[in-house]
C-alpha cells in the first residue's frame, strides 16, 4: 500500500471512529446512568460503572406523574402513523415500481419537497387549522402529521421493496388466472412482506421519535417525547436519563432488525430499471 | 383442447414506437409457430398481444374463434413460460405447479394428481417439495413449463425458454420440448432469436423485423428459399453469401457477371432474367452449396482464401471474390493455405436472386 493511501485510510477510519464514539458515549452514558441506583447518580467523582445494577431509577421514572399516559399516547399514535402511512404509501410506492405515467419522475421527486418546509415554520398555520378542523390536541391530529412526515420515506423505501419484486412473476401469475390484484396479494405481497415490515417499523420510529410537532400540537393528550421535553426542566437529573433511555430503546432495536433491508433499499433505489 | 390463434390487423406502440404493425397472423390448431427475429424486432410483443399481458391499440385477437381482445390474460386459455422461468421464489415445486389449478378451484384430489403427472413427464418428479432456490437453472426451467402445461391450455406461449441455459442443455431441452409438443399437441408460439432454435422447433416459422412479418414459412422453405436478403442473412450459420452480379446477355443467352466471370443461370429462369438485362441483382448462395476447386479452373469463380477454419464435421473457409467476402462450408480433407487462389462453382439450382432496392427475392413463374 502506498504512503498517501495508507494516510487517507488512516483518516477515514479516524473520522469513522469519532463520529461513532460522538453518537455512541452518550448513549452509553444514558444507558449506564439509567441502571444505576438514585444517589450513586449524584457522586463526584463518578464511577464509570455502578456499584450495583438496579431498576430503581427506571422504575421511578416508569412511575412518575403522566409518563405512562404519554407512553400510551405515544404507542396508539405511532400504530396510527403505521398504519395511514403504510395504506397510503407502499401502494403509491407500487404503482411507482410497476407503471410507467405521465409525471412519475417528477412525483418522486416531488414527495421529497414536503420535507422541505421546517415544521418550527408551519407550526402556528398549523395549529390553527387543527383548531378549526377539532383536531387540536387529539392523537389523530399528531398521527396525520406523522403521517405527512412518514410518508415520503414510506414512498421511497417500498417503490424499492416492489422493484425487487419481478414483474414476470405477477404477470405469470396473472396468466395462470389470478386478477391483476390477485397476482399482487398471492405473489409481489408475500414477496414484499419482509421489506414492508421493515418499511413499518422505520415508519413507526419516525412518528416515536417525533417531539416537535407532538408538542405544539396537543396540551393534554401529550407523546411520550412531548411530556419528556416539557417536564425535563423540572425533574431530576436521573428521571431525564431515564426518560432518555428508554426514548432510544426502539429506535436500537430497530436498526438492528432492518440494516440489511437499509441496505437493499438504497441499493434499489438507485438501480433504475 | 388445441385452439386456433387468429391476429387481424394488431396494432402496438409504446409511445412513438411501433412495436407490432397491422399484423394479420394465423396460428393453425396443435402447430408449432416460432416467431423469429432480432432484438427489438417486436416478437415477444406479438406474444404478449395474445397473451393478454400487452393492450393491442387496434385488430383484434381469436383464440378458438373467440375475440379475446379485451378479456384479461386469466380468461383467455392461455399458459405461458416466461424467459426467466418466473418460478414463484416463495412457494415448493408442488406449488408452483398446483397454482394455476387452485385458482380455478380445482378439487384437491385432481390437483394432486395433475401435479404428479405432469412432474413425472417432465421428470420432476423428485423435486417436489423443494424451493427454487434449491433447484438449477435447467430444473426450474422444467418447473415452468409444467407449471403451463397442467394447466391444459387452448394455447402454450413461450417466450425465449431456453435463452437462460448453458449451450449442452439448451440442446437437450430443444428436443424434449419438441417431444412433448407432439405428445401434448398444444398450439404452441415459440419466441426466440436463436434461428438455430427456430430452424429445429418449429412447424412454420414467422421471420420478423420492425413489427412486421417478413416471412412465414416451413423452415426448408425459409431456409431455403428466403423472401428477403434480411431473411437470408439472419437464417443459417454462416448467413447466405450475397454477391453483386449484374444481368447481361449475348446471341439470346443470359448470363450473370460477377466480375468478369460468367454465371450460369437456371433454365427456367432465362426467359423473365432477358428482360433485366443491364440490371444489378444481389446473387445470394449458401455457403453448403459452393463446391471448392483447389485451383481455379474453367467454370470456376476465382477467389482467394482469407481463412480456413476446422469445425470438425466440416471446414468452414472465408474467401473473397472481388469486393465481396464468403462464406464456404468444404470436407475438412481439403488442404487449402491462406492466399491460395481456389475455384468456385455455384450450385445452380440452390442460387437466389434479390432486387437491390427492395431487398426481396425476385419471383420465377
Amino acid at each position: 500500500m502506498s504512503y498517501p493511501r495508507i494516510l487517507r485510510r488512516t483518516f477515514l477510519y479516524m473520522s469513522v471512529l469519532t463520529f461513532a464514539l460522538w453518537v455512541l458515549v452518550p448513549i452509553l452514558f444514558i444507558g449506564i446512568s439509567s441502571f444505576t441506583p438514585r444517589n450513586e447518580i449524584y457522586k463526584w467523582p463518578k464511577p464509570l460503572l455502578p456499584s450495583h445494577f438496579s431498576l430503581d431509577t427506571m422504575q421511578f421514572f416508569l412511575n412518575s406523574y403522566g409518563v405512562l399516559s404519554s407512553l400510551l399516547n405515544s404507542v396508539w399514535v405511532a400504530l396510527l402513523t403505521l398504519a395511514f402511512t403504510l395504506a397510503v404509501g407502499a401502494p403509491a410506492g407500487y404503482a411507482v415500481a410497476r407503471f410507467y405515467f405521465r409525471g412519475r419522475e417528477g412525483f418522486r421527486l416531488g414527495i421529497l419537497v414536503t420535507r422541505m418546509f421546517p415544521t418550527a415554520l408551519l407550526a402556528v398555520p398549523l395549529a390553527v387549522t387543527f383548531i378549526r378542523w377539532g383536531l387540536y390536541d387529539t392523537l389523530i391530529g399528531v398521527a396525520l402529521i406523522h403521517t405527512a412526515m412518514a410518508l415520503p420515506f414510506a414512498v421511497i423505501i417500498t417503490t424499492g421493496i416492489f422493484m425487487g419484486v419481478p414483474k414476470d412473476l405477477e404477470e405469470a401469475a396473472m396468466t395462470l388466472g389470478c386478477s391483476r390484484f390477485g397476482a399482487f396479494a398471492r405473489v409481489a405481497l408475500p414477496l414484499a412482506l419482509p421489506g414492508l415490515a421493515a418499511a413499518a417499523m422505520f415508519t413507526f420510529v419516525i412518528s416515536w421519535n417525533e417531539v416537535f410537532a407532538a408538542t405544539i400540537l396537543t396540551v393534554h393528550n401529550r407523546t411520550l417525547p412531548a411530556h419528556i421535553l416539557t417536564t425535563i426542566q423540572a425533574s431530576p437529573l436521573y428521571f431525564r436519563f431515564a426518560g432518555g433511555f428508554f426514548m432510544i430503546l426502539p429506535a436500537l432495536f430497530f436498526m438492528f432488525l432492518i440494516r440489511r433491508y437499509l441496505f437493499h433499499m438504497w441499493g434499489g433505489a438507485t438501480a433504475e430499471r | 383442447m388445441a385452439a386456433e390463434i387468429r391476429l387481424e390487423k394488431v396494432r402496438k406502440a409504446f409511445g412513438k414506437v411501433v412495436a407490432v404493425k397491422d399484423m394479420d397472423l394465423v396460428v393453425e390448431p396443435k402447430e408449432f409457430l416460432v416467431l423469429l427475429g432480432p432484438s427489438g424486432c417486436g416478437k415477444t410483443t406479438t406474444l404478449r398481444c395474445i397473451a393478454g399481458l400487452e393492450r393491442v391499440d387496434q385488430g383484434k385477437v381469436y383464440i378458438g374463434g373467440r375475440d379475446v381482445t379485451v378479456l384479461p390474460p386469466s380468461r383467455r386459455g392461455i399458459a405461458m413460460v416466461f424467459q426467466s422461468y418466473a418460478v414463484f421464489p416463495h412457494m415448493t415445486v408442488a406449488q408452483n405447479i398446483a397454482f394455476g389449478l387452485r385458482m380455478r378451484h380445482t378439487p384437491k384430489e385432481e390437483i394432486k394428481k395433475a401435479v404428479k403427472e405432469v412432474a413425472e413427464l417432465l421428470q420432476i418428479d423428485e423435486l417436489l417439495k423443494r424451493y427454487p432456490s434449491q433447484l438449477s437453472g435447467g430444473q426450474r426451467q422444467r418447473v415452468a413449463v409444467a407449471r403451463a402445461l397442467v394447466m391444459r391450455p387452448e394455447v402454450l406461449l413461450m417466450d425465449e425458454p431456453l435463452s437462460n441455459l448453458d449451450a449442452l442443455l439448451r440442446l437437450q431441452m430443444r428436443a424434449e420440448l419438441k417431444k412433448l409438443h407432439r405428445e401434448v399437441g398444444t398450439t404452441t408460439v415459440y419466441v426466440t432469436h436463436d434461428q438455430i432454435e427456430a430452424l429445429s422447433l418449429g412447424d412454420r416459422i414467422a421471420v420478423m423485423r420492425e413489427g412486421e412479418i417478413v416471412q412465414l414459412d416451413t423452415p426448408n422453405e425459409v431456409y431455403d428459399r428466403p423472401a428477403t436478403v434480411f431473411v437470408a442473412g439472419f437464417i443459417g450459420t454462416p448467413p447466405m453469401n450475397f454477391l453483386r452480379a449484374e444481368v447481361k446477355g449475348s446471341n439470346g443467352d443470359v448470363y450473370l457477371a460477377v466480375g468478369d466471370f460468367a454465371v450460369e443461370v437456371h433454365e427456367e429462369w432465362r426467359e423473365q432474367l432477358k428482360e433485366m438485362v443491364g440490371e444489378t441483382l444481389i446473387l445470394g448462395i449458401r455457403a453448403e452449396n459452393i463446391e471448392v476447386k483447389s485451383t481455379p479452373e474453367e467454370g470456376a469463380l476465382p477467389a482467394q482464401v482469407v481463412v480456413s477454419e476446422p469445425l470438425g464435421s466440416q471446414q468452414l473457409l472465408t474467401v473473397q471474390v472481388g469486393n465481396d467476402v464468403l462464406k464456404v462450408a468444404t470436407s475438412p480433407d481439403l488442404s487449402v493455405v491462406p492466399g491460395q487462389i481456389i475455384g468456385l462453382v455455384l450450385t445452380k439450382k440452390k442460387i437466389r436472386l434479390f432486387d437491390v432496392a427492395s431487398g426481396k427475392a425476385l419471383k420465377f413463374e
